[in-house]
């Protein structure tokens, strides 16, 4: 089996776009990616995949790894690496005509979900509405707040948010995000504040993503855990967290290291005995990752059925869990 | 596709030399080893080699009647089985046994070798020689090493520990041994 090429189409009006690798056996296997289609893309699987054999998945990551760091192809993102590495993953199960969740190894594909933080500022009817859609609807009962820079909003905020989510549980699980604004003296002060009164799980990019002394400071300073990860690229961007006891839940974004790398990511966790998180995904497919995942703790929402026009998914939100379904690969299809 | 059932034989080996360490220097020729049959439904057996015999039995309830392919999961689920027994010594190797078994299952279920399952671009990696050699005499320590260079490879393990001057003597020996296939070998040493 080897890859012959690759096809993107950007999505209509949504950020974005898909992924198709092309395969010699009729097959393809389907990536989708939060940012504006990089020019370069075409080139690089040109020149480091078409000819391969897409099963190698491992083989291949470090093969991509090596060549961007030559700067081979010109410029590129290097997220452009995880949503090759997203289709080859696809590919792999579609040729075992197998789930992916099942070809990684999975038993039960379903992981327990929260929903992430409004994507632009809002005020608080409007954080209601987001909020309450997720609750109404889906049956979460964890949510992400975004800190914003008035400290009284986010007391009031975070309370609206509790109440929301005790409609449907008596233990409502709840999460800021400092989305590294704050320095770590700045986090333990917020989140002391808000610790007087609120039972937060954790804290979201406290100190700056390579700051691991910041974010030890800041767990050692609060109650609740730090969590943080999801801003790194490599395997290599842990290690220093970890080997600093930096984290409480070491949090994972696919859409930047990949599937490969954040098996790699979440064995390292697994061997500091650290719980793991996964950031929001497209079509919410980590859920097919998370069934190999021993300490997955939640993965982050952001849309539970995606817009019209760019791809469909098979994992559904039921209650409060994402359950990945039983079609053969990753999920994801183009809605072209 | 199910696990249906399983088959454990349990072995003692005589071998046709004495292997020792540090720790039994005069060496034994008597080893222990096992083999696992792991079985389905669908007439397809995992097999796996190892020291896996005992606590098998009290395992595979664990497994009983699962999809092999959830390798992972069951690895998973296994490992919480053991949380209060321990999951060392002979629960360790049998959950091994087991898991080896089970990816063999899932290679053969996809019907490809297990390096290419795992995702690697070739199926092969460095090997060095390991004489367990603590018993052997000078001569046999050389002609070990030196069948093992004919056939290519260029890196030893040794087995040290209670002399120095004696280490140092085989040390070297192991060096010419090894010295027809490369002319900087790599050296290791193991005092158990």
């Amino acid at each position: 089996m080897k890859i012959t090429g690759v096809a993107t189409r950007s999505f209509p009006s949504a950020a974005g776009f898909i992924v198709a690798l092309q395969s010699d056996e009729g097959i393809s296997g389907v990536g989708v990616s939060a940012r504006a289609p990089h020019g370069n893309l075409e080139r690089f699987v040109d020149e480091v995949l078409v000819g391969e054999d897409p099963r190698a998945v491992t083989g291949l990551w470090q093969q991509m790894l090596s060549a961007f760091a030559r700067g081979v192809s010109g410029s590129l993102q290097s997220d452009v690496l995880a949503v090759l590495d997203v289709a080859l993953w696809d590919l792999k199960a579609k040729s075992h005509d197998e789930p992916l969740w099942k070809t990684l190894g999975g038993s039960r594909p379903r992981v327990k979900t929260h929903a992430g933080a409004c994507p632009s500022a809002a005020s608080d009817a409007e954080l209601a509405r987001w909020y309450g859609t997720f609750v109404r609807d889906y049956g979460i009962t964890g949510a992400k707040l975004r800190a914003s820079q008035d400290r009284d909003a986010d007391l009031r905020r975070i309370e609206m948010l509790q109440r929301l989510l005790e409609a449907h549980t008596a233990q409502p699980v709840l999460m800021m995000d400092a989305d590294e604004r704050w320095s770590p003296k700045e986090s333990v002060g917020r989140m002391r504040e808000l610790e007087e009164r609120f039972d937060l799980t954790w804290v979201e990019a406290p100190a700056a993503r390579w700051d691991f002394l910041g974010h030890k400071r800041v767990s050692d300073g609060i109650r609740s855990a730090v969590c943080a990860g999801g801003r790194l690229d490599t395997l290599g961007g842990f290690l220093p967290h970890l080997h600093h006891h930096a984290l409480d839940v070491v949090q994972i974004d696919t859409g930047r290291v990949g599937i490969t790398a954040a098996l790699q990511v979440a064995d390292a966790a697994y061997g500091f005995e650290l719980p793991v998180a996964l950031c929001a995904s497209p079509g919410n497919l980590d859920a097919h990752l998370a069934a190999v995942l021993p300490y997955c703790m939640s993965m982050e929402i952001l849309d539970p059925v995606p817009v019209e026009g760019t791809f469909t998914t098979d994992v559904r939100i039921e209650e409060g869990w994402a359950v990945a379904g039983d079609r053969p690969g990753n999920g994801l299809a183009s809605a072209a | 596709m199910k696990i249906t059932g399983y088959r454990s034989e349990v072995y003692l080996m005589k071998m046709d030399r004495a292997v020792g360490d540090a720790n039994l220097p005069e060496g034994v020729d008597l080893l222990p080893g096992s083999i696992l049959y792991l079985e389905t439904d669908e007439n397809i057996t995992g097999i796996s080699l190892g020291f896996g015999g005992g606590a098998v039995k009290m395992l595979f309830p664990a497994i009983e009647g699962a999809d092999p392919r959830e390798a992972a999961g069951l690895w998973i689920r296994m490992n919480d089985w053991l949380h209060k027994t321990g999951n060392r010594g002979e629960g360790n190797a049998a959950l091994s046994a087991i898991d080896i078994a089970l990816w063999d299952l899932k290679a053969k279920i996809a019907g490809q070798p297990v390096w290419r399952l795992l995702g690697a671009r070739e199926g092969r990696v460095k090997a060095y020689a390991s004489g367990l050699d603590y018993c052997l005499s000078d001569e046999e320590l050389f002609a070990f090493y030196r069948r093992m260079a004919e056939q290519g490879i260029d890196s030893g393990k040794l087995k040290v520990g209670l002399d120095l001057k004696v280490d140092l003597r085989r040390l070297g020996l192991m060096r010419e041994a090894l010295s027809i296939a490369s002319a900087r070998p790599r050296l290791m040493i193991d005092s158990n």
